[in-house]
């Protein structure tokens, strides 16, 4: 008897397969609608999109939680693991960007000025208001968190409206972009950043020292689920999650042309939305612009931006019904003080995403992968944004 | 053997939302009309234009 148990528990592999199939079909026909109507590689990127949505969700890889959990119990997991990617991108990137290799590719920068500061430190107050970050909330709203479905909707509202004052922010005071591979050579750019990463990772395990009473890698946490079951249906360990995202985005700049991003999907989605109902957005300042007003005038599946977004959408997914989670992390029901938090925070990380250049994937990883100072002045004031967004959480019933 | 605890018709439902605003997006747009030999002036035909704009900062 006790055999026959262990040997079905042993073989047990739960596996939601509707979501799993909804997910895979949905897949495969925006794949194919690609690939006759646009051009392979779009295709391309659509599936490193899926990949990076299922690692997103596999690996639990959010910036949010780690940041939360790092401000309050000193837990310095989350945080290692984002320094990881962001060293390993780095090492992976920089050559490109910098043409040290020549693939045709740039990297992403933006001024250091008034618009980066105030749009990092709104971002990093909207993502704990609101729950998740730019890849978080595509992820987590894949997974069928009805609530993270609300953030991503007003998310996109806010992007859109950040997109429309965008230009007024621009005209504010700024100094010129810094590219580290520019100003000090790609190599010693790397070796600066990888000491920045270093002693980061340092003061991350001090703190969790002297808060916890240990501190450790945690990077490769054991499950009782192993091989190609753990590959399919996860948890992934925060490694594998890390080295995926640097790798696809590393193959994005190949591919592309330019590191991942998120949030100009997001707003050209709502510009799209208000040209529907009427609004005359191709007269704004930002949407004349040549990006983005051959980017509004045509379809999102030739949108780089956009195309990948969908991908994390749908892998997350994809990974949800694998993994037999499909809206388990969903609360039962939703507070109007928690819808109010999804709403307010949602907006903020859209416009803040807006005026400062991106957010934890376009501006954090992908800047700090092409080099670019502003992605360390974002990080900071995205963290001080953060600190505050956390300490206001439960004036809306969230829990610290 | 799953415990469902959501809506498999929404579910449906959102997807062909999702799938159908993708559709009326793309039969709008330029690459479209120049898929259809109708002009169109195409995203895919000036990609040195559009490159480098990651995150889409003009």
């Amino acid at each position: 008897m006790t055999a026959t148990t262990h040997s079905t528990a042993k073989l047990a592999w739960p596996i939601d397969r509707f979501v799993t199939t909804t997910a895979a079909l949905m897949l495969l026909v925006l794949g194919w609608l690609i690939y006759i109507e646009t051009a392979p590689f779009l295709l391309a990127l659509f599936v490193i999109g899926t990949v990076m949505g299922i690692a997103l969700f596999h690996g639990s890889l959010g910036f949010t939680g780690a940041w939360r959990n790092f401000v309050l119990t000193g837990k310095a997991t989350g945080m290692r693991a984002q320094l990881l990617m962001l060293a390993v991108a780095t090492v992976l990137i920089v050559p490109l960007v910098s043409g040290v290799i020549d693939v045709g590719a740039s990297g992403t920068s933006a001024p250091l000025g008034v618009s980066l500061v105030v749009g990092s430190f709104i971002f990093g107050f909207g993502m704990q208001l609101g729950g998740a970050c730019g890849s978080g909330t595509l992820f987590t709203a894949g997974s069928g968190n009805t609530r993270m479905v609300i953030t991503l909707m007003f998310f996109i509202l806010g992007a859109f409206i950040g997109s429309m004052h965008h230009m007024w922010w621009m005209n504010l005071p700024a100094a010129p972009a810094v590219i580290l591979h520019q100003s000090l050579g790609p190599w010693l750019a790397i070796i600066v950043q990888l000491a920045v990463i270093a002693f980061l990772w340092w003061f991350f395990g001090r703190r969790e020292k002297k808060m916890t009473g240990s501190t450790g890698w945690g990077l490769t946490a054991k499950s009782d689920v192993t091989g190609i079951r753990r590959i399919i249906s996860g948890p992934w360990p925060l490694l594998w999650a890390a080295l995926v995202l640097a790798v696809g985005n590393m193959l994005t700049v190949i591919i592309s042309g330019s590191p991942w991003g998120i949030t100009f999907a997001y707003a050209l989605w709502g510009a799209k939305v208000a040209q529907a109902v009427g609004i005359d957005v191709a007269a704004n300042a930002y949407w004349s612009t040549n990006f983005a007003s051959m980017a509004l005038s045509d379809s999102v599946l030739v949108n780089v931006n956009s195309v990948m977004a969908i991908g994390v959408l749908l892998g997350a997914m994809l990974a949800t019904g694998l993994a037999n989670r499909f809206k388990k992390a969903c609360p039962p029901n939703l507070a109007w003080k928690s819808v109010a938090a999804a709403i307010i925070g949602g907006l903020l990380m859209g416009y803040g995403g807006r005026v400062g250049f991106g957010c934890n994937i376009g501006a954090l990883f992908s800047g700090v992968a092409s080099a670019s100072l502003h992605a360390w002045v974002w990080f900071a004031f995205a963290f001080a944004g953060s600190y505050l967004g956390i300490k206001v959480r439960p004036m809306f019933g969230l829990p610290n | 053997m799953t415990d469902v605890i959501y809506n498999k018709r929404n579910l449906v439902l959102a997807m062909m939302l999702l799938f159908g605003v993708i559709m009326a997006d793309h039969v709008s747009s330029e690459t479209f009309k120049y898929n259809m030999g109708q002009g169109g002036d195409t995203v895919l035909l000036k990609l040195d234009e559009v490159s480098g704009s990651g995150c889409g900062a003009p």
